[in-house]
């Protein structure tokens, strides 16, 4: 726990530098912007500012890209509420009351509580990630390689299960993204598997080209396939939001329910944002004295569904920065984001980097409150925004994924390979796949491949005495156990008939 | 097939761009390639498309060549 307070006072520090400040602003006002457009999602917005945190410190990129993030995820409630379009599928059940009562009169209420609903959701969330992390951490230096191999698979049989549409495909897609993870050098022997002879994957795929490519190329397709500009109507927000905002705390207890549902459901691996907003949505109305209003306005559903969404932030990281295990895409990313300055996410990052860490987490603390005014001000003068067609936005987006990808490495190969896996997330897009379990197979392919070898070299080779470790261990049992588990909660939901 | 048309129009006009910057240069290639799919897609004014390629080429600039100091592929032109 010392450790712990010694950190926190650390990242304290960090944010008297006025650099990290102002990359906290940065992130906030783009973030806020991304999420607010529809169609542009979080991750997207995180993936296309990784290349730009090259030449900063860890620590500014860090708060570059946890405060888009964070105000990202809020901002798409502006949209939601506004033009009854979520702008990020995190936001999808504000909608549900957030444009009636829009449709009452009611926009700069319902826009007030959303944004302090998001902010506290957010906050408390750090809180969790700030005092679970750290013990978590320290317990996950115990785990030997077999067990962070176990534990990779298990992390792609998770997000497979939970995927909405289709295990099957969930799981295809987790296959895929572990297949391209074993593209380059083997982590221990160094040789060179599956390059083609492109000298840029030697060292394996990128991921953060991969993921720029996998999350902006089929969104720009899908938006741009549309109608232009679907928008009918923008709605405007009147003056006095500021002190609507604390009507918060008539719900009390509805926001701590909801933070904590969004908290759990980030740390699981592969459940994100629009799930936990649908769960805390549902027990909302299910504890709430008059459900009957869910649907038609209730300020009950914009506060379960932003507080939820928010939580997932913190609750996300918590398994992304201990065991390099990231809870959904855009915690994928931000561990892209960390491995490009040098940094490999895992236990060992709390101890050698712990200045680096603390300094993160202390800035998403204030980027919680910095997408207040920002969204405020966006959504009182700014909301013209919304209205910029797909047409100009498409291009702009292609082109800053042309030119990020290119910004990595300076290789024009690279830009190809973007394009090549933009092409892939189009066609899994098109098929139905999901793509968050080929994201985590991709991460966790190399982890498990690593771990894999690392265990094999420990018994010499022998499989009978590797399997025998793994089910003679404690620990790797306990991680078989809930991979089984996860993977029979997906073939049970299969075969139960649909509702 | 009309489905095919938009994904298409937009991975040649992308790779096409890429090209371009090998051999004629990023910042010519980025105002055709912006100002050109913007028209493929929309009907927007010049004015409009003027704007937003102009406000892409000052960011980029900021961004990558000032802040990152990328040197950005020179082709013929620049």
């Amino acid at each position: 726990m010392e450790n712990v307070f010694s950190g926190i006072t650390q990242g304290l520090f960090s944010l008297a530098d006025p650099m990290i400040l102002l990359m906290i602003f940065a992130g906030t006002v783009f973030g806020v912007v991304i999420g607010a457009l529809p169609g542009l999602t979080s991750t997207m917005g995180v993936a296309l500012l990784v290349p730009v945190t090259f030449g900063m410190s860890p620590e500014m990129g860090l708060a570059l890209l946890g405060a888009i993030y964070c105000s990202s995820t809020y901002s798409g409630a502006i949209s939601a509420i506004l033009i009854n379009i979520p702008g990020t599928p995190a936001n999808c059940c504000t909608i549900l009351d957030g444009y009636p009562m829009t449709q009452k009169g009611e926009s700069g209420r319902a826009i007030a509580l959303a944004t302090s609903a998001s902010a506290f959701g957010g906050f408390v969330s750090i809180f969790a990630l700030l005092f679970l992390a750290p013990p978590l951490a320290e317990f996950a230096l115990k785990f030997g390689a077999q067990d962070y191999f176990l534990l990779a698979i298990f992390g792609v049989s998770v997000i497979a299960s939970l995927s909405e549409r289709n295990m099957l495909k969930g799981l295809w897609a987790g296959v895929i993204g572990l297949f391209l993870s074993i593209i380059g050098m083997h982590p221990l022997t160094g040789d060179v598997r599956f390059t083609a002879g492109i000298a840029e994957l030697y060292s394996g795929l990128p991921i953060v080209i991969a993921l720029i490519g996998l999350y902006s190329i089929p969104e720009v397709i899908s938006s741009l396939s549309g109608s232009d500009n679907a928008v009918k109507q923008v709605n405007t927000v009147g003056s006095g939001v500021i002190s609507q905002m604390l009507e918060l705390f008539k719900y009390k207890m509805l926001s701590i329910r909801a933070t904590i549902i969004g908290i759990i459901v980030g740390i699981v691996p592969g459940a994100g944002s629009s799930i936990a907003s649908f769960v805390a949505y549902d027990d909302a109305k299910r504890s709430s004295k008059t459900p009957e209003m869910f649907g038609k306005g209730s300020p009950e559903g914009i506060i379960a569904s932003e507080t939820s969404n928010n939580a997932v932030v913190g609750g996300s990281l918590v398994p992304a920065l201990t065991l390099g295990i990231p809870g959904n895409a855009v915690s994928a990313v931000l561990l892209g984001g960390l491995m490009v300055h040098g940094l490999k996410p895992g236990p060992t990052l709390f101890i050698e980097n712990s200045a680096i860490v603390y300094s993160f987490i202390m800035s998403l603390f204030v980027s919680n409150l910095a997408f207040i005014p920002v969204g405020l001000f966006i959504a009182r003068y700014g909301i013209k925004l919304i209205e910029t067609p797909a047409s100009v936005l498409g291009p702009l987006v292609l082109g800053l994924a042309v030119i990020g990808s290119y910004a990595i490495n300076m290789s024009i190969v690279e830009v190809g390979l973007m394009l090549v896996i933009g092409l892939i997330g189009y066609l899994m897009k098109e098929f139905d796949v999901p793509r968050e379990p080929m994201v985590l197979g991709l991460v966790l392919g190399s982890m498990a491949e690593g771990e894999l070898a690392r265990a094999f070299s420990l018994v010499h080779g022998s499989v009978p005495m590797l399997i025998k470790n793994m089910f003679t261990s404690p620990l790797s049992l306990i991680i078989i156990a809930l991979t089984a588990l996860s993977l029979w909660q997906g073939v049970r939901k299969q075969l139960l008939p649909k509702k | 097939m009309s489905r095919l048309k938009v994904p298409a129009i937009i991975f040649s006009l992308t790779i096409a761009y890429v090209v371009g910057i090998m051999y004629i240069g990023y910042f010519v290639s980025s105002i055709i390639f912006l100002v050109g799919t913007m028209s493929v897609f929309g009907k927007q004014g010049l004015f409009a498309k003027t704007i937003a390629t102009a406000g892409f080429l000052i960011v980029v600039y900021a961004l990558f060549v000032s802040f990152l100091g990328l040197r950005l592929p020179e082709g013929l032109l620049f």
